[in-house]
């Protein structure tokens, strides 16, 4: 499997597409389904981090107290990770259907599947972080009920998972 | 899969004999002795108040406050703990990546509490070693910086403390730079004619030199200290000149530091008895558990009686063993209603399992149906749905079965272990159904000429994603379907053949009138013969169904209308079962990112190391080292996700429809052991 090959194979153009729009048109597919992966893997990677941050620095927090502490820091900060993940997978499958010389109507199709998981994993993940770190005061104050908090902290990803579910069938379609 | 029925136990004895019957009680292991809470409580519920019982059994500290030999264990054992913490790092022993109890003979910890003064003795003198180090390690920071301040002054032949006289002050300075030395020393012999500064020693970045003036002109020296990027020392308590006082500190310093090794080595000599103190530690807690039981015993001059929980089965035993050589009355009885028996769960391997991923959720309830063993399957079934490797699989089960094997682990650690090891099968089996051996990887290495081909189906193939879907919601319903049969067998443990009646069968009449009538829109399912075949009776059921509901759900309510439409609400539950239907496509989530990343990190190994062009060479060791660091990697992420998803399933899925928790714990009298582990047959020989 090589997914990479669609690089190598892109169309060579005698004049650069922005001379001429009509043939951005016509081979600019590739081009925007990039867009796309870029954007579900961005946009879901972005949320996670900050939500990761968020967390982690408030788990530092408790581990300075109570170092016996760090499965419930290290599961906390570890659940908003997964939009990134999910950002990550949806753009890998959409690399996998880029072809080369795609036209601009499929490229454009396939953009659009990267936008949920993008659009939601950004968001969700930071809320996620934010309840997350919420757990981790939880943690903190009452250590045997952090289980609750991981729990809680789930409900919110519910909603990443189903973009990202949306996106795999938007990929696949 | 089962909660152990409890008989209420009650007895009277002997004062006399009452250490022996503690002793025998604690043996013996099984006995909830019931606090005065509780008998209060069940007093009360007896003359039909139960209104504010307080069952919780108070906290050893709050029973025993103002009993002085209890809070004289209580610090033996903290200064024990503090003692066995510190010396942590110095043991030697053996030591696995999981905490577990080590075994010992009875003997052994009997041996040691015999010699429970010296033991103290010691563990007084670690502690006081301790902190003998940390002041002579502080005392040597200080002096080190005092010695560094003084070394550039080695040069200066007199003694600083004696260098002002009646008339004349002398300032011991430095500067950054020669410059800033030389423009200080010429801006003082223009400032105050006589004066003269000395330079004693010149090196990068430090110039060191004493300015003297006369008395009267010391106010204009400071003002020209000041003004400068000068730093002024203070020598007043320097009493020999610095070269000999540098020699003192040094020598002292290295007295200092021989005392620190010296304290060092013994506090490792002292390590080596850390199994001392542990020993001594747990025979302690054994002395104050019993305590704590004596404490509520209710006592007259002569006899003690106290009440509690014994598991049925093992009530003639437990009357045979007091009863034997003792003079005492024991009675047994069944508990009354308003009376909450602590739960203790009896469950075979698959059940007990999952007891811990159940504590961290709440106790059940005496009285119900234990959904250990049904509950545990479900989880393992969903963890390997979503860890659904084979590869990883059997990474899993392998490192599962060493642990089990070569560590002695505390009861919690071992269950979570079985547990895994049981999702770790599952994993192989997924694995297998959906052909992923570590992703693609046989395909990777072969480039493609060999497949390892699925048992079922291939979850990545575009074609099968809404089959792969539809499939997590086939479980879904099964999971959901399973814990409200639970739910009914539970209203028929209790003979509430109605309730189960109205309250489950009715509503699976709802439920699968809801599926046969949404089937149609379900991918995959939704095309079949099935579908077609069925489906048109969906609304029939859900009209049933909603019919019998809407007269029946509001039952109890004593407000006649919403006993007769109090079912109307049943209308949101469509809802609800529809988001809790969704909720398990996080196993199709799960599932795809666990092995779409694994060929990701396969192809990027594959093409790091040439394979696709070069074929199988010296850069093979490249991948290898890829794919090892790129698979322990999402091993670590996606074991950690499968189990808290699988964990939530289990919680708002499937207990939320089946459990009622908020149980008593059962914490009987026993050998409660934090260090070690008193070997089975030797337990009865402690204290004779």
């Amino acid at each position: 499997m090589n997914l990479f090959m669609f690089l190598a194979a892109a169309p060579v153009q005698s004049a650069p597409s922005w001379e001429n729009p009509a043939k951005f048109f016509n081979w600019g597919g590739v081009a925007i389904a990039l867009i796309g992966a870029a954007l579900a893997v961005v946009l879901a990677g972005i949320g996670s981090g900050i939500a990761v941050k968020n967390v982690a620095s408030a788990g530092l927090g408790l581990l300075s107290e109570d170092p016996k502490q760090f499965m419930p820091a290290l599961v906390l900060s570890l659940l908003p990770s997964t939009q990134g993940i999910y950002g990550f997978v949806i753009a890998f499958m959409m690399l996998g259907k880029v072809t080369a010389g795609m036209d601009f109507a499929s490229g454009f199709s396939l953009m659009l599947a990267g936008l949920p998981i993008g659009i939601v994993g950004l968001l969700s993940a930071i809320f996620q972080g934010r309840v997350a770190a919420a757990g981790i005061q939880l943690a903190a104050k009452q250590p045997k009920h952090w289980s609750r908090a991981m729990i809680l902290t789930l409900l919110v990803e519910m909603f990443a998972l189903l973009s990202f579910i949306i996106s795999i069938f938007m990929v696949n379609r | 899969m089962a909660v152990a029925g409890m008989r209420r136990m009650s007895f009277v004895g002997l004062v006399r004999e009452k250490e022996e019957i503690l002793n025998k009680l604690q043996d013996f292991g099984l006995v909830h002795i019931s606090s005065f809470n509780e008998l209060a409580a069940s007093e009360a519920a007896a003359r039909g108040d139960d209104d504010g019982a307080d069952l919780s059994d108070p906290a050893p500290e709050e029973l025993m406050a103002g009993n002085d030999l209890y809070a004289g264990i209580s610090e033996k054992r903290k200064i024990l703990k503090k003692c066995i913490e510190e010396l942590a790092p110095f043991d030697e022993r053996k030591k696995s990546l999981f905490s577990f109890l080590r075994p010992v003979k009875a003997g052994e910890i009997e041996d040691a509490y015999a010699r429970r003064e010296s033991i103290l003795a010691e563990a007084y003198s670690v502690i006081k070693t301790d902190e003998k180090i940390k002041d002579a390690e502080e005392a040597q920071a200080r002096l080190e910086s005092e010695l560094s301040s003084i070394a550039p002054w080695k040069a200066y032949p007199y003694v600083p403390s004696l260098a002002n006289t009646s008339f004349t002050v002398t300032e011991f300075l430095s500067a950054e730079s020669q410059k800033e030395a030389d423009s200080f020393s010429e801006a003082l012999t223009a400032e105050i004619p006589e004066s003269g500064s000395y330079m004693i020693s010149a090196d990068k970045g430090l110039y060191c030199f004493a300015a003297v003036c006369l008395r009267e002109d010391q106010t204009k020296l400071d003002r020209l200290i000041s003004s400068g990027r000068i730093t002024r020392y203070d020598f007043s308590n320097v009493d020999s000149a610095p070269a000999e006082y540098a020699g003192n500190i040094e020598n002292y310093l290295s007295k200092l530091r021989d005392s620190v090794s010296a304290f060092k080595s013994d506090r490792e000599e002292a390590a080596r008895h850390i199994g001392d103190f542990e020993m001594l530690y747990d025979r302690l807690g054994i002395e104050a558990s019993k305590m704590v039981a004596d404490a509520n015993f209710a006592n007259s001059s002569v006899t003690f009686s106290f009440e509690g929980w014994v598991p049925s089965k093992n009530e003639k035993q437990i009357r045979s063993i007091l009863e034997d050589g003792h003079i005492c009355h024991v009675e047994f009885r069944d508990p009354r209603d308003g009376e909450l028996p602590p739960t203790k769960l009896e469950n075979g391997f698959l059940g007990a399992s999952i007891e811990p991923v159940e504590s961290l959720y709440s106790l059940l309830r005496y009285g119900q149906l234990d959904p250990s063993a049904i509950a545990a399957f479900f989880y393992a079934l969903f963890f390997g749905f979503m860890f659904s490797d084979a590869g990883y699989g059997i990474m899993l089960t392998v490192a599962c079965i060493i642990i089990l094997v070569r560590c002695k682990l505390k009861e919690n650690m071992r269950k979570y272990i079985v547990l895994f090891l049981v999702s770790g099968i599952s994993t192989i089996f997924w694995g297998v159904i959906f052909g992923s051996w570590f992703g693609n990887l046989v395909q990777t290495v072969t480039r493609g000429s060999f497949a390892l081909k699925p048992l079922w189906f291939d979850p990545q193939d575009s074609a099968n994603t809404e089959h792969f879907l539809a499939f997590t919601l086939l479980l879904g319903v099964i999971h959901l379907f399973t814990a409200m049969a639970m739910k009914a067998a539970n209203l028929i443990a209790k003979g509430k053949w109605l309730d189960a009646i109205f309250d489950v069968l009715f509503w699976y009449i709802f439920y699968i009138g809801e599926i046969l009538f949404l089937l149609p829109y379900i991918p995959y399912y939704g095309k079949t013969a099935f579908c077609e075949r069925f489906s048109p009776y969906g609304i029939y059921f859900l009209l049933a169904g909603f019919v019998l509901i809407l007269f029946t759900k509001g039952r109890k309510s004593k407000n006649p209308f919403i006993k007769l439409f109090g079912g109307i609400t049943c209308l949101y539950s469509l809802v609800d079962m529809l988001s809790d239907c969704l909720s398990y496509t996080r196993l199709m989530a799960m599932g795809l990112a666990t092995s779409v990343i694994i060929n990701v990190f396969n192809s990027i190994a594959a093409s790091a190391a040439g394979l696709d062009t070069a074929g199988i060479t010296f850069r093979f060791i490249v991948f290898v080292i890829i794919f090892v660091a790129a698979n322990l990697f999402n091993f670590a992420i996606n074991a950690l996700g499968a189990y808290v998803n699988a964990c939530r399933l289990t919680y708002i899925e499937f207990f939320g429809k089946c459990y009622e928790g908020d149980g008593r714990e059962d914490s009987p009298l026993r050998f409660d052991t934090e260090y070690v582990y008193i070997e089975k047959d030797d337990k009865a020989n402690v204290r004779r």
